[in-house]
């Protein structure tokens, strides 16, 4: 961290803490000491088959046996620099070494026990920094892009990855504001434009909807591609490779990554911090400014407080208990047991039918791989009928904090109040003892991905706190369906052949209507608690804003007593405050200006554009 | 099974409905009587550019949808059989106007009016392919622009009430990669009018054959790979999956590629191999690199073919094709076109008489549940519908029902009986229907049919859940009929 921004952060506490703001002036302080990570990890996002882990290989220069007959990548794929070696590392975080052109098919293969692959390379860009490639988005397994958006949290860049065959689609879009919610460095890659005749088209659109319709990116770089033109140059004399490099574009890619991320990891580190500041500086100088304007003397101040007390009275309606939005949520969380009964109905007997057909005709070889199989497709659906209920409470959620008050505003609250409730959960299952990094977390969540939307949803959403009454039981259950699931696949390799088949099937039963019953039950009975936390968080957020126009209201009328002289000093002095308040925020905006010239604009201009 | 019977048993239902009402329904049965003896409709659904149009005027033989490289298809585009050729645009407002067609025969670019209130554009053409099916061309899934998706799902059945504009059969184009929202649309379309979707009526077709392997290989080897890998995730929603190489076919099938064409890539073919090769990787090299025929005419052949079309159409030359005429019928055979149109007759356009009936009995079904459906002529219009469904000639709608009930897996059958069934529901002669050689004799046809009524007379009474009775007397029903029809 630099000093500059060292300084800063202890001007920004000071501040807060004179407001009374003790609890963001320590958070803050914490940011700002944890240290920026040694090597910078860009993560390589995008939906499914748009091309990700052709563009690793081309970026890192190291190209499987036989790309076109891999399957979608199924893990995280980590890049780091160092002698060629692979190995696969399981849910317990225990490596075991892979023989390198086996590494990449492990990779595809979602029954497999490694929850990820690292594979290490001599590669001039790994130096610099260590790439991520990610499981796609919108695949059929849809609780992946839940789990890839877990694991960003602390990424230093992403570079999305769109394709020259269509223009970028809606969920694609979504993925990406969801992505880069506390990112910002984010590279767009066109690829594939060997195949695409149309590619410049295509990307021009693809710029045009990113700035209609997630202006916060509109100024971010893009870099078209085609991966396979620099694969190819792998076969060639260096020379030719270089030039196929260059003219594939990757070459490019490879000196704006290294230019905006590896010469500023710790920068963006500062960045982070900076924007953080600034965000509670913003909601100090907005209370200062709306007290001041309470108990002006100049203007209107009858106005003003007439219009406070308006305010008032509409949130104490709010927080009555016939107001409307408390029968919405009551109401919309009475369909959701069904709406999950109905999914998980379907999709376990579409399970239960592959898997009787699968067995008609499984060869001895693959009998092993059908029970770890099988746990892995049960547990990928309890993760995607959460991530489908996750995704309801969100959106009820936003919608009601909408109708209440400035939202993003109350997003802000919600997020300050709901920091860190994740790794609590994983501390209370014995997991992060030994120092999570947030590629370790991304493995647990892989192989249990039951848990992996909830955390998505603590983290990314910023409502963490209500959605902590769910996290527990769907991690719970995950584990609890992966162990039983693994014990009895170990106990099978003990029997006899013949009688696979049949004591599998109904191994399999109890699998199946243990997971139907398990995500039934739990959500039934953890739902009244989702529901009376979120009602009871709704109502603190609506409690405070109160009393904080109550403070600002009471404090005008104080002043409006006293002697004129008091007042004045009193005046002085808030005046003062606000000051320094607008000062140390326009401090924190230029020092933003000056780490990240490109970012700048938006940053300083507080939250992003599209909410 | 004569179909025309069987349409006309419908229709007689129709208007028997009309009297019995007081023709208080008599706009909603016009319609549907309408559809009854229209062609069976087809819709074609994908992701944007998944290739709808270009396949479609593969189909059609004639360059009629807009394929341009961004997102144009905006408005759901019904292909109609009729003359003379025109364009009705119909507005949401329930406005119908004229649009002329484009000099080149596409649909304008431009409609006129805001693409939001158009509600449907309905094209008559005096073609061939049309006769048996009428195709409808649909917005893509998943697009950023929000209000064409909408109109994909209107198409699909989602809006409430009687539509009598959704569509009978379903084309799923696929591309390298399967999504979650082109599964999610097919459950869509399987959810329209409750139970009436599913592998009975929809293919798949994998488009964009050009995308797959790393553009070396025999594309064409990995596509039929893929399309199986498809059918499996896929067996419940779709009945097949074909691969095709869309460009090509739609280049070849609509005679686009033209003799001036046809000699310049017989130029071109003069050209040293390797850098032949080299300058194909990537279209931006082809259109700048130093070649005995003018850019103008390589950015034409690779608008006309991609990659795959060009290697195809050299290849053709080495072995000896020579002019356009030779060429287009080459790339055809190569772009695997022949087996989509197989595949749509085999499952649409012979079972067309099926579909619509099964449609229009569903569509009834409905109106009858309309405002509460307490109303006596309700009551009895449901009866009715019960009452034709039973009837020997309708059998045809009961098995695609109970082929929908197998392919949604909501009744599990013996060991092998998916295939049998499949079969014995498919189209096809009745040794074929039986699983006997075609020259098996009427006693040995006999004895199979018998051989199944028995095994299936057990398992009805063996399997007690409602769900498998109704299944396994559907079967016995299939297997009297042809036993009958042998006496």
């Amino acid at each position: 961290m630099s000093d500059a921004v060292g300084e800063l952060v202890t001007r920004v506490a000071t501040v807060l803490r004179a407001d009374g703001r003790g609890v963001a002036a320590t958070q803050l302080e914490v940011l700002a000491r944890r240290p920026a990570s040694d090597v910078p990890v860009v993560f390589v996002v995008g939906e499914t088959g748009r091309g990700k882990s052709a563009l690793v290989d081309a970026l890192v220069g190291h190209r499987p046996s036989s790309h076109a007959a891999l399957g979608p990548t199924a893990v995280p794929i980590v890049y780091a620099h160092g002698s060629a070696a692979a190995e696969l590392v399981d849910a317990a975080g225990a490596p075991r070494a892979v023989a390198l052109e086996l590494a990449r098919v492990a990779a595809t293969d979602a029954g497999t026990f490694a929850s990820r692959v690292k594979i290490s390379v001599e590669s001039p860009v790994l130096e610099h920094l260590s790439v991520v490639d990610t499981p796609g988005a919108g695949g059929l397994d849809s609780g992946q892009a839940a789990l890839t958006l877990q694991a960003l949290s602390d990424a230093d860049a992403l570079v999305f990855v769109v394709d020259a065959s269509a223009p970028l689609r809606a969920s694609e879009l979504q993925f990406l504001r969801k992505a880069s919610a506390r990112i910002d460095t984010v590279v767009f890659v066109v690829t594939k434009t060997d195949l695409h005749r149309g590619w410049q088209t295509i990307m021009s659109d693809d710029q045009r909807i990113v700035a209609q319709q997630a202006p916060r990116f509109a100024d971010c770089p893009w870099v078209a591609v085609s991966s396979q033109l620099c694969l190819e140059g792998l076969d060639e004399d260096p020379e030719e490779a270089t030039a196929l490099r260059e003219e594939s574009g990757i070459a490019a890619l490879e000196s704006l990554l290294l230019a905006r991320v590896s010469e500023r990891s710790a920068t963006l580190h500062d960045l982070n911090v900076l924007r953080a500041a600034l965000g509670q500086l913003n909601l100090a100088e907005r209370m200062l400014a709306q007290r001041m304007g309470a108990g002006t003397d100049d203007g209107a101040p009858a106005d003003a407080q007439h219009r406070l007390a308006a305010d008032r009275e509409r949130l104490k309606e709010l927080a009555r208990d016939r107001s409307t939005w408390m029968q919405t949520l009551e109401t919309e969380f009475r369909k959701l047991p069904a709406e999950r009964q109905q999914i998980i109905g379907r999709r376990t007997i579409e399970i239960r039918r592959r898997y009787e057909e699968q067995l008609k005709q499984v060869k001895p070889a693959d009998e092993d791989a059908m029970a770890p199989a099988l746990v892995a497709d049960l547990t990928a659906l309890a993760g995607q009928v959460n991530e489908a209920t996750i995704t309801r409470v969100e959106m009820l959620v936003r919608s009601i904090l909408k109708d209440l008050d400035d939202p993003g505003q109350l997003e802000h609250d919600i997020r300050e109040l709901g920091a860190t409730t994740l790794d609590d959960q994983l501390d209370a299952i014995h997991l992060s003892r030994s120092g999570l990094s947030h590629l370790d977390r991304l493995s647990i969540f892989s192989t249990f991905s039951a848990g992996r939307s909830m955390a998505g949803f603590a983290s990314g959403s910023g409502l963490g706190v209500t959605a902590s009454a769910l996290i527990a039981p769907p991690i719970g259950l995950a584990i609890g369906l992966g162990l039983g699931g693994f014990f009895a696949f170990q106990s099978f390799r003990n029997r006899r052949r013949e009688i696979f088949a049949h004591e599998f099937s109904s191994w399999m039963r109890d699998q199946v209507v243990y997971a139907q019953q398990t995500l039934t039950t739990s959500f039934a009975r953890d739902s009244v608690e989702l529901q009376t936390s979120i009602r009871g968080y709704l109502r603190d957020i609506l409690a405070a804003r109160e009393s904080e126009i109550t403070t600002v209201i009471g404090a005008a009328e104080a002043d409006a007593r006293k002697a004129a002289a008091t007042r004045q000093t009193e005046a002085a002095q808030m005046r003062h405050r606000l000051q320094e308040v607008r000062a140390v925020r326009q401090r924190a905006a230029a020092l933003i200006a000056t780490v990240a010239p490109t970012d700048a604009a938006r940053s300083a201009s507080g939250r992003p554009t599209e909410r | 099974m004569p179909a025309s019977e069987l349409i006309e048993r419908a229709a007689d239902l129709l208007s028997q409905t009309d009297a019995a009402t007081g023709g208080a329904l008599h706009d909603e049965l016009v319609a549907l009587e309408r559809r009854l003896r229209e062609p069976a409709r087809v819709a074609v659904i994908g992701r944007v550019k998944a290739g709808k149009s270009t396949l479609v005027n593969a189909l059609l033989g004639q360059r009629v949808a807009p394929t341009a490289v961004s997102e144009c298809t905006q408005v759901v585009t019904w292909f109609h059989y009729g003359q003379p050729q025109r364009v009705e645009m119909r507005l949401r407002d329930g406005s119908v106007s004229e649009v002329q067609l484009a000099p080149d025969g596409m649909l304008p670019r431009e409609l006129g009016v805001p693409v939001a209130a158009v509600d449907s554009l309905h094209v008559y053409l005096a073609n061939d392919a049309l006769r048996s099916m009428t195709l409808i061309d649909t917005p893509g899934i998943g697009s950023a622009h929000v209000s064409y998706s909408d109109a994909t799902k209107g198409l699909l059945g989602t809006s409430p009430g009687v539509d009598t504009d959704t569509a009978d059969a379903t084309v799923l184009l696929l591309n390298h990669t399967l999504l979650q929202d082109e599964v999610d649309a097919l459950e869509l379309f399987r959810s329209q009018a409750g139970e009436s979707g599913s592998a009975a009526n929809a293919v798949g077709v994998l488009t964009r054959v050009d995308q797959l392997g790393d553009g070396r290989g025999d594309v064409f080897e990995v596509a039929v790979e893929l399309a199986d890998q498809y059918l499996d995730v896929l067996d419940t929603a779709v009945a097949a999956v074909v691969p095709v190489a869309g460009l090509v076919a739609e280049t070849a099938e609509t005679a686009s590629l033209l003799e001036s064409d046809a000699r310049d890539l017989a130029t071109l073919a003069t050209m040293d191999p390797t850098e032949l090769r080299r300058i194909l990787r990537t279209p931006d090299r082809f259109v700048a690199a130093t070649a005995p025929i003018d850019t103008a005419a390589r950015e034409r052949l690779w608008t006309l073919l991609d990659r795959v079309g060009l290697q195809w159409a050299l290849a053709a030359i080495d072995e000896q094709a020579h002019g356009a005429a030779q060429i287009r019928k080459e790339l055809a055979l190569r772009s695997g076109i022949a087996d989509v149109k197989r595949t749509l007759t085999q499952r649409f356009a012979t079972q067309d008489h099926v579909l619509k009936v099964r449609s229009v009995l569903d569509a009834l079904v409905r109106l009858s549940y309309v405002d509460g459906g307490t109303s006596a002529a309700q009551q009895e219009l449901r009866t009715a519908v019960e009452e034709i469904r039973l009837d020997p000639v309708m059998h045809p709608v009961a098995e695609l029902e109970a082929w929908h009930a197998i392919c949604s897996a909501r009744v599990a059958i013996p060991d092998g009986a998916r295939d049998e069934l499949r079969v014995l529901f498919g189209p096809g002669s009745t040794p074929m229907r039986l699983r006997l050689p075609s020259g098996a004799s009427t006693d040995e046809q006999r004895a199979a049919a018998r051989d199944g009524m028995s095994r299936w007379r057990t398992f009805m009474v063996t399997n007690a859940t409602p769900d498998e009775a109704r299944l396994a007397r559907t079967v016995l029903r299939s297997y009297q009929l042809i036993w009958e029809s042998l006496v």
